[in-house]
This record gives C-alpha cells, sequence and structure tokens, in this order.
C-alpha cells in the first residue's frame, strides 16, 4: 500500500500519466469512504448520512487528490521524507566520525556542516525545455576529471567503486569500432588515440525504458531519463538492455562518507542510493533543473562538454549542431541518443612524450 | 489429499525427501541470510556481490537455468497432445505427469528469477500487479508463468480427481484444457525469448531465431526428462509399466527436435563466420565456439554440439529402439546436452564482451551454486509431492486387474 500511495507522476511519453492518477484516485476515494464506513459501529442514519455526503476526501487524506499538479506534491512529499531520514542517518554518521576523529577535526565538522545543510528536492521539468549534451572529441584529453566530478557530485558509492562516466582511449581512425578501445589507459594524452567520454545517452527511445517491469526508469519531458531508486525491483533488465553500458548496479551496501556528502539532493538523482537498486547518469538533474550545467561540464578543464536545450535557439548545444554537426555512438542501436559527440575545430595538443634525463635515482 | 499423500511411502522416499529437503533449506539459508541480507536483515554483509555477476554480466547462472526449465515446462504440453488430440491410449497414462513436470518446473523457474535473482523480490510482489509496464517481455513473462502454473495446477487435480473415482476424463475438461494449454506452452518460452530477443545492445542474442531455437530444445529436453522420471517411476512403483512403444515415439519427438536445435546453431555459426558480421557480434560468437577468454564456455557448446550429435546418431540405429534402458540412455544425453546449450551457452556471449567491448569473465561463485542446487531441490520434492497421486490415480483408472484398456 505504501508503495502505491508514493507512486509519483509517470510519464512514459505515451501520455499514460493521468490514467494513473485517475485509477489511484478512484481506489484511494473508495478506500477511504470504505474505512469511514466500517468504523461506524451501528448504522444510524444521522451518522451514515453524515459520511456519505459528499466530503473533501482531500480533508481526510491530508493532501489533495486529483491531476499532474498532485502528483508533484506527491513526489515533494516523498522528498521531504527522504530528506527528514537522510538528515536522521546523516547525524547518526557524524555522530560516530566525531567519535572516532574527536570533536575538533576537520572530519568532525564538516560531517556535521553537511548534515545541516541536507536539501532533497523535487524540482519538476521546465516546460518546453529539452535537454541534450555534445562533447568535442577533438578537445577531450581523458584526464577524467569528469567521472570524478561525477562522482562526488552525485554520491556514488565509494565502496562499490561506482562511476557513472567510462572514458574509453580509441584509435583516430576506427573510434566507432569501441570493441578495439582501451579502458584502463594509464596515462595520456597520446597523439594517435581519440578519448571519449561515455555515460547515459538519455535517448530519445530508452531500451532502458521499455523494459523496466515496474516503470521505475522513465523519460521525463524535459529529456533526462531517471530512476526512481524507491520503485526499483533490481532485476537489472535496464542493464541487460542498454546499448551503452550506461547503468550501475549497487551490488552492497553503497557506503558515502558523509564528509564527502554533496547536501544539494534531488529525488530522482543524486540522493544516496539503496543495495540492489539501479543508478545512472541524471544530467545532474538537482542542479540543472534549477538553472545548472552538469558537473561533469562545469569541470571539463578543456572546455570539452556542452549541454543545453534542444528547443531553445540560442543554447551552446544549437549553435555547436549548426556550426560543427553531430554524430552519435552506435545508431544502429535504434535508440536516438541525446549525448551527441563532435569534432570541434582545434584539437587540444596531445602530451609530447617526455625527453630522456640524466636522472639521480636509477628507475 | 494430494497434500497428505506427499506425506506417505516408503522408507527410500523419506530418505529422498528429507535429503532433499536439507538442500533447499540450506538453498533458502544461503539466498535469505546471506545472499539478500542487506534486503532482509539490513545488515551491511552480504548483497548480489557475493555472486560473479557485476555490471558488464548483470545476469549468471540464474536466469541461465530460468531458460532452461521454462524449455522443460513447455514441453510437458507434447504428451497431453499426443494423449487427447492424437488419441493414444499409452500417452494418456502418462499425461497427468507431464502437467506435474510443468507444475514442478515453473516452481523452479519463479522461486530463481523472482526470488533469488530479483534484488527487492517484495518489492516486486506489490508493484507488479499495479503497475505493470506492458511493453516490458518480464512482466508478460510473469503473467504468462503464474497463468500457466495455475492451468496446470488445476488440470493436474482435475486429472487425479477423476482417476482416483476411476471415471474417464470428461471431455468438457480435455477440449478447453488442450484449446488453452497448447498455446499457452509455447507461449512461455516464446516470451521467454522474446524478453531477450529485441534488444540491440545485445548481438549475439538480436536474431528472430532465438524464440524457435528456445522451443525446439525445450522440445528435446523437456520430453527426455519425462522419459527419464517415468523409467524411475516404472521401476520403483509396483505395477506401474507403460509401453516399450510410447518411450519409443517420445523418442522420435526428442531426436527430430534436438536435429531441429543443431541445425539452429549450424545456421547461426554460418551467419557469423563465414563472412563477417556486426563487430561485437563477431567477438561474442568466437568467445562462444573458440573460448578466448572464458574457455570452459567453449568447452560447454561443443559439448551440446557433440552430445546432441551422438544422441541424434544413436536414435537412427535400430538396436536402440527395443529396450527402454536405451531409449533412456538417450535421453539422458539429450538433457546433458541441452542443459549445456540453453544455460550458460545462451547467456554469456551476449555479455562477453559487453556492449563496449568490456571482458569480464563470469565464473558462478558457491553461493550461486548453493542457491541454484537450493532451488532444483525444491523443485524436485514438488515433483515428487505430486507425482504421487497422479500415478496413483492412473494407477487406479487403467491398472484395473484383468481389465483390458
Amino acid at each position: 500500500m505504501k508503495n502505491r500511495l508514493s507512486v509519483s507522476r509517470r510519464n512514459d511519453g505515451d501520455g499514460n500519466s493521468a490514467r494513473v492518477d485517475e485509477k489511484r484516485r478512484d481506489v484511494l476515494k473508495l478506500m477511504a469512504v470504505g474505512a469511514a464506513i466500517t468504523s461506524i459501529p451501528l448504522v444510524e442514519k444521522d451518522k451514515l448520512m453524515k459520511v456519505l455526503k459528499p466530503v473533501k476526501l482531500e480533508g481526510i487524506l491530508g493532501y489533495p487528490l486529483g491531476g499532474p499538479s498532485d502528483s508533484q506534491s506527491a513526489l515533494e512529499k516523498r522528498a521531504k521524507k527522504k530528506e527528514a531520514k537522510l538528515k536522521e542517518w546523516c547525524r547518526k554518521e557524524a555522530k560516530r566520525i566525531c567519535e572516532t576523529y574527536g570533536d575538533a577535526s576537520e572530519d568532525c565538522k564538516l560531517a556535521k556542516q553537511k548534515c545541516e545543510l541536507i536539501t532533497v528536492k523535487a524540482t519538476p521539468p521546465k516546460k518546453g525545455a529539452r535537454y541534450a549534451m555534445a562533447l568535442d572529441l577533438n578537445k577531450c584529453i581523458g584526464c577524467r576529471r569528469c567521472v570524478y566530478a561525477c562522482v562526488m557530485e552525485n554520491n556514488q558509492a565509494r565502496n562499490l567503486h561506482i562511476e557513472w562516466i567510462r572514458v574509453l582511449e580509441a584509435s583516430r581512425e576506427e573510434f566507432q569500432d569501441l570493441i578495439g578501445s582501451e579502458w584502463y589507459y594509464k596515462e595520456g594524452p597520446k597523439k594517435d588515440k581519440v578519448y571519449i567520454p561515455i555515460a547515459c545517452m538519455h535517448c530519445e527511445n530508452p531500451p532502458c525504458a521499455m523494459v523496466c517491469p515496474v516503470r521505475s526508469t522513465f523519460k521525463e519531458p524535459d529529456g533526462i531519463v531517471v530512476v526512481d531508486y524507491d520503485r526499483c525491483i533490481g532485476c537489472r533488465y535496464c542493464a541487460v538492455a542498454c546499448p551503452y553500458g550506461a547503468r550501475r548496479f549497487n551490488w552492497k551496501k553503497p557506503y558515502i562518507p558523509v564528509q564527502e556528502l554533496n547536501p544539494n539532493m534531488h529525488i530522482l538523482g543524486n540522493v544516496p542510493r539503496q543495495v540492489h537498486v539501479m543508478e545512472k547518469c541524471t544530467w545532474c538533474i538537482q542542479r540543472t533543473r534549477d538553472g545548472g550545467v552538469p558537473a561533469c561540464v562545469e569541470v571539463c578543464p578543456v572546455g570539452a562538454r556542452v549541454f543545453g536545450d534542444l528547443n531553445d535557439p540560442e543554447s551552446p548545444i544549437r549553435r555547436i549542431a549548426e556550426e560543427y554537426g553531430l554524430f552519435v555512438l552506435k545508431p544502429e542501436a535504434g535508440t536516438k541518443p541525446r549525448f551527441f559527440y563532435f569534432f570541434g575545430p582545434a584539437r587540444t595538443p596531445p602530451k609530447e612524450p617526455m625527453a630522456e634525463k640524466p636522472s639521480k635515482n636509477s628507475k | 489429499m494430494i497434500i497428505k499423500e506427499g506425506f506417505r511411502g516408503s522408507r527410500r522416499y523419506y530418505v529422498a525427501m528429507a535429503g532433499l529437503t536439507l538442500l533447499f533449506i540450506y538453498g533458502f539459508y544461503l539466498w535469505f541470510f546471506i545472499q539478500h541480507a542487506p534486503v532482509f536483515l539490513h545488515k551491511d554483509y552480504g548483497g548480489l556481490a557475493l555472486t560473479g555477476m557485476n555490471d558488464s554480466v548483470p545476469w549468471g547462472l540464474y536466469i541461465a537455468f530460468f531458460i532452461f526449465w521454462v524449455g522443460v515446462a513447455a514441453a510437458g504440453i507434447a504428451f497431453a497432445i499426443a494423449a487427447y488430440v492424437f488419441q493414444n491410449k499409452e500417452f494418456m497414462k502418462i499425461a497427468v505427469l507431464g502437467e506435474v513436470q510443468a507444475v514442478a518446473a515453473l516452481i523452479i523457474v519463479l522461486v530463481l528469477v523472482g526470488l533469488a535473482d530479483l534484488g527487492r523480490p517484495i518489492r516486486a510482489f506489490f508493484e507488479l500487479p499495479f503497475l505493470p509496464n506492458l511493453r516490458s517481455m518480464l512482466d508478460w513473462d510473469f503473467i504468462v508463468l503464474s497463468t500457466y502454473l495455475i492451468i496446470n495446477l488445476v488440470a493436474a487435480y482435475i486429472t487425479i480427481h477423476y482417476y482416483r473415482q476411476d471415471k474417464p476424463l470428461p471431455k468438457k475438461f480435455i477440449i478447453p484444457y488442450v484449446v488453452i494449454a497448447a498455446p499457452f506452452a509455447i507461449g512461455i518460452h516464446t516470451v521467454t525469448g522474446f524478453i531477450s530477443q529485441p534488444l540491440t545492445a545485445r548481438p549475439a542474442w538480436n536474431s528472430p531465431l532465438l524464440a524457435p531455437r528456445y522451443v525446439a530444445t525445450a522440445f528435446a529436453a523437456g520430453p527426455a526428462i519425462l522419459l527419464i522420471a517415468l523409467y524411475l517411476a516404472e521401476k520403483y512403483v509396483d505395477g506401474f509399466h507403460v509401453s516399450l512403444d510410447l518411450y519409443r515415439k517420445t523418442l522420435y519427438l526428442i531426436a527430430g527436435a534436438t536435429i531441429v536445435g543443431l541445425y539452429f546453431t549450424f545456421s547461426e555459426a554460418q551467419e557469423v563466420f563465414w563472412y563477417t558480421t556486426e563487430p561485437l557480434k563477431w567477438w561474442q560468437s568466437k568467445e562462444l565456439f573458440y573460448g578466448m577468454h572464458i574457455p570452459y564456455l567453449a568447452v560447454i557448446e561443443w559439448i551440446w554440439i557433440g552430445l546432441g550429435a551422438a544422441a541424434v546418431i544413436l536414435s537412427f540405429i535400430p538396436r536402440t529402439h527395443r529396450s527402454k534402458g536405451s531409449i533412456v540412455f538417450i535421453s539422458v544425453l539429450v538433457v546433458i546436452a541441452v542443459i549445456a546449450e540453453k544455460t550458460l551457452t545462451t547467456l554469456l556471449p551476449a555479455f562477453i564482451p559487453s556492449t563496449l567491448g568490456e571482458i569480464r569473465p563470469y565464473y558462478p561463485t558457491p553461493i550461486e551454486y548453493g542457491i541454484t542446487l537450493g532451488v532444483h531441490a525444491l523443485g524436485i520434492i514438488v515433483y515428487l509431492w505430486l507425482a504421487k497421486p497422479a500415478i496413483k490415480a492412473v494407477m487406479t483408472h487403467y491398472f484395473k486387474p484383468g481389465a483390458e484398456h
């Protein structure tokens, strides 16, 4: 029951959200009236008439029912509850840290600070927006700062080494043959290689949303494909279906040290996940829905990444599309990704191999 | 009555059931207290990380055996069709055993995929009925499997009910049963194939041949398992016997299905290796046939081809048709061959190399073996439990002393 009441707005692109709310409304009405009636021990006419008179069910249940705006408040209610629970969890962790490291230590102060700052938002999508991202393959030097910024921004589990972004090192002529690429390069950037960061493509036709048996993954109206962590049943079908290997599973109970927590959270984004649920890149939904850009875009030292609204003619992504043209990886998968790649005009110079220097220590 | 029947039996029966129950309890303990400890007991240890699965290979031993046992469940219908459509008297005696086998196989399947493999099974129980996603083949799988389980339970119960009272089965049961159950049987394994087929992310699966391949090998393994069970029943149940002709006819079906399965494997190999194909598919097929990074996978695939061909060739030799023992031996070969073809060799090539070329060789861990064994023990317990009253009822109706049937 609890799970049903906390089902938030669903939009799977086929306009099914209104149907879900109606059905839920009818069942809730029946439940409420039934509960009211059965609570009357003897059927006295006056009492019965009071119950059967049209009442504002909102009064009984404590929150309004109805169309999309109300399901938004359902999500907000969930977010508030989650915030309270997270603050409690954080305080327990902070207490443990302060006991271990001492009250005067940096860790203790940082932990306590983070706990107070925790906010779990439920920001709705901006009307009419359709986000996309693009990456300049000529600029990317494979430094992986985007990977680590993402890990820190999105509260990914440290004990599971989850990294939403993967960076592949591929040959410049045959980079589309991703199978021959190198994942674990140790140094770079090399002259004859191109570096390809890959994360969730937020496809127009997402195969993960198609296969999720409980609709816990869906494409929001602003283009972001999200995972509802409280619904996910951990069947991993979406990980099987994703052609880009973008999904990460919490195989163990995830652990984040609260000193490293990012307290600016969104219920469908970077709120700390539970064991046995899926997660993936959310285009930093906690930032972008408040007008910001994802952490990877912000941290990239060579400015290889671009984030914007496809429906806004002034956005940087539209400019890039018109100037350089965009392509996607694995178009034959038929999923129509919205994470584009392009080769910009200027290549970030690759590292020249260091000249041999006479050194004191032998190596 | 059917429930109580399971508690009575010979000493050998008790020992077998006790052993199986211990196995099942051990498997359950591993699942509840260790693998799913963070979910059920909120512990910090445990989790599906204890299995050999990872983000690159998200499905492993559990789903592998799920695929195999759905096939076995589907093939029980072959006997019902032989009995009720072709009106073969001998097959009428064992049609109910096909239904019992379907129930046992479906229990294994539903426990494997719904409890052992799912990360959060309790959530699934509440969420699936209320907001299913009918574009997801996994939802259709749950619907179709549960319905087929109920159909077979009801059919087995009704059959036992009539046979116990020495009455023939009425047409008003037979006709609806065959009309409903036959398409459903093909349907459950087709849906299992459809789960894997449409995914463009996995070229090893992304071919319209996958579901037909599943159904073909199912009709090899299912009847073979039933023949083995029949042989054991004839050995251990006094007075129960079936004719050699029944074994022979089933052997024809098994041999035919194995030939079709081998032909499908041959066809898939040609598509990949004759010229060229999508690079990921080529690499995945190389893993399967040559075992580049997981040698055991190639060994298992060639066991399928070798044993399958051996079983087919043996079944062509007339001498094997003359004794039940040799037919059951061929059945054992076929069962091993189809397990080899349908479990890890169907699953792993789609994951190794993964969609972006990552190679993470998958080796099942002991806890996976333990839980899988426990679930199989549960299936055999259900099979024995239901088979006893079924055979007893059949004997009441068909083996009347002196009566010619």
